[in-house]
């Protein structure tokens, strides 16, 4: 998905927040990746096959 | 040759523009937004959605048979919506239904791998008291690991002013017409406090840490997307967090129920005759002519918008009492036709347009044209309450409408005495039937005119000149 919108950082992380029990697995994980500048690239260096997956379905 | 024109709201979407003419409107598609949408479409979620009349009437068709070449590879055609409203002209209640209305095709579409770019109310319209979802071009593919995109959009535009009315008491529709965009996480955080005695529920997520994780990360130059991905995001994430929203909408409820109107019609002040006198001459005047679109001005309770949809094609009942308007709303969704759109509308203040050149969202006057206006109990309001001229009022509606039924409550009626218990004396004394009749017989003809048994009004009907 491409959406027009710039979603923002913030409300991407409090819309998992949201989902209460079903985010906190993915939060932990985010939270011990360090959401900062610093783990940036990890992160996208390591999730570059996922973004590239045309895969309708999580 | 087609004659369609850009409607003028439509360049958000890179991938997508709306047109309008020909009795139609046509949205056209780039080359990557034609691919996003062929890739969903047969989906059995849209193919449902289009036969149940969730998702507005859909045909496929080649660019070039409406008139479209380059850069639009793609085109679809629906039917023209019969009034374009905006959520500002929307009660508590159509702004909420709107809201379930978007989380569930968002959540629909989500279980069928299919995503939804953007959560605004500008993706629902009313066809009478239904709303229906418009933006086709809001489908494309969903990517392993998305986020919900426009989940902040629909803090702004669809809870917050919800929240706004149902915890606070404070109407929305200002703030909305004020800003296209609607309301900020940190604007709302600072309206909604922590003391506020009434309910509450999504505040502290949704409101408060929301403002803070915008704060946060105002700077940062984090990839979300991918850093949710890599964490594991998935749809039922997604879905868990649009059910949890419908949960905290469909709790939501009018806060304040009572206003100046909503427990008052100024019909009290007729003897029953007056009453059903004004409705035969009512009759009379809309069933003189078929009518395609009328508008009901001051409409309250809509038993004048009642009587012009049972002559008429479509009727935009208007009032500038929120919830007058929103109390029409649920009676008329309880109802089976769908000739009549109920909206808030202050005669005084209707606006002109909004968002970029002001072009955006135009104003109501540019919306519509009726082919017959109801002004009925209005004009002393505007003119005593408002200080808009009577002149004024009657050019307006002389631009607005070839024919009208509009009823004028002389200088010693009951209301206007009332209106002006609390005026400087003599300020409103051009205030009378005859200066009345005398201007309107300038920009009108009077085809018929009836004094009301109760003695202090007359009705006119009247065609432009």
């Amino acid at each position: 998905m491409f959406s027009y919108l710039d979603a923002g950082t913030g409300s991407m992380l409090v819309s998992i927040l949201g989902s209460g029990l079903a985010g906190v697995g993915v939060l932990w994980k985010m939270a011990r990746g360090k959401v900062t500048g610093k783990s940036v690239t990890n992160l996208e260096d390591a999730s570059a096959d996922a973004e590239d997956s045309d895969s309708a379905h999580d | 040759m087609s004659s369609i024109h850009q409607d003028p709201g439509s360049f958000r979407d890179p991938l997508s523009r709306v047109y309008v003419g020909d009795g139609q409107v046509v949205r056209a598609f780039t080359e990557l937004g034609a691919k996003d949408i062929k890739a969903v479409w047969d989906k059995p979620f849209i193919q449902k959605a289009l036969a149940s009349g969730q998702l507005i009437e859909s045909n496929i068709v080649e660019p070039a048979s409406v008139g479209l070449s380059a850069p639009w590879s793609m085109a679809m055609t629906h039917p023209l919506v019969p009034f374009i409203s905006y959520p500002y002209e929307w009660t508590f209640s159509m702004l909420k239904d709107a809201a379930l209305l978007q989380l569930e095709v968002t959540r629909g579409a989500l279980a069928d791998g299919i995503g939804v770019k953007d959560a605004t109310p500008y993706n629902v319209q009313f066809i009478g008291p239904k709303a229906q979802f418009i933006d086709a071009g809001s489908f494309e593919r969903r990517r392993k690991g998305d986020p919900w995109y426009g989940y902040r959009q629909f803090c702004e535009m669809f809870l917050y002013p919800l929240m706004m009315q149902g915890y606070l008491g404070v109407g929305f529709q200002q703030f909305m017409r004020g800003a296209v965009n609607g309301i900020s996480p940190d604007t709302m955080r600072k309206l909604l406090p922590a003391s506020i005695r009434r309910p509450r529920k999504g505040r502290l997520t949704h409101v408060v840490l929301h403002a803070a994780a915008q704060d946060r990360f105002a700077n940062s130059e984090v990839n979300m997307k991918s850093g949710a991905a890599k964490a594991g995001m998935n749809a039922s994430v997604l879905d868990a967090t649009l059910k949890k929203l419908i949960g905290i909408v469909q709790k939501l409820s009018l806060g304040d129920k009572k206003s100046t109107w909503s427990e008052y019609s100024e019909r009290g002040h007729y003897i029953e005759s007056s009453l059903d006198e004004k409705q035969r001459f009512v009759r009379d005047a809309v069933a003189s002519a078929p009518r395609k679109q009328v508008w009901d001005i001051g409409c309250n309770d809509g038993v004048f918008s009642r009587i012009a949809a049972a002559h008429s094609d479509y009727v935009v009942a208007m009032d500038a009492d929120p919830l007058v308007v929103d109390r029409l709303y649920n009676t008329l969704k309880g109802e089976k036709s769908d000739k009549i759109l109920p909206l808030y509308v202050d005669m005084s203040d209707s606006g002109g347009g909004i968002g970029w050149r002001g072009q955006e969202r135009p104003g109501i006057f540019h919306r519509g044209n009726p082919d017959m206006v109801l002004v009925l109990a209005v004009i002393h309001h505007l003119a005593i309450t408002f200080n808009i001229p009577l002149a004024a009022q009657l050019d307006m509606f002389r631009d607005l409408t070839p024919e009208m039924v509009i009823e004028m409550p002389h200088a010693d009626d009951p209301m206007v005495q009332k209106l002006l218990v609390n005026k400087r004396a003599g300020i409103h004394d051009d205030f009378n039937l005859d200066r009345f009749e005398r201007l309107l017989t300038e920009r009108f003809d009077i085809k018929s005119k009836m004094l009301l048994s109760s003695g202090t009004r007359t009705i006119f009907h009247v065609t432009r000149k």
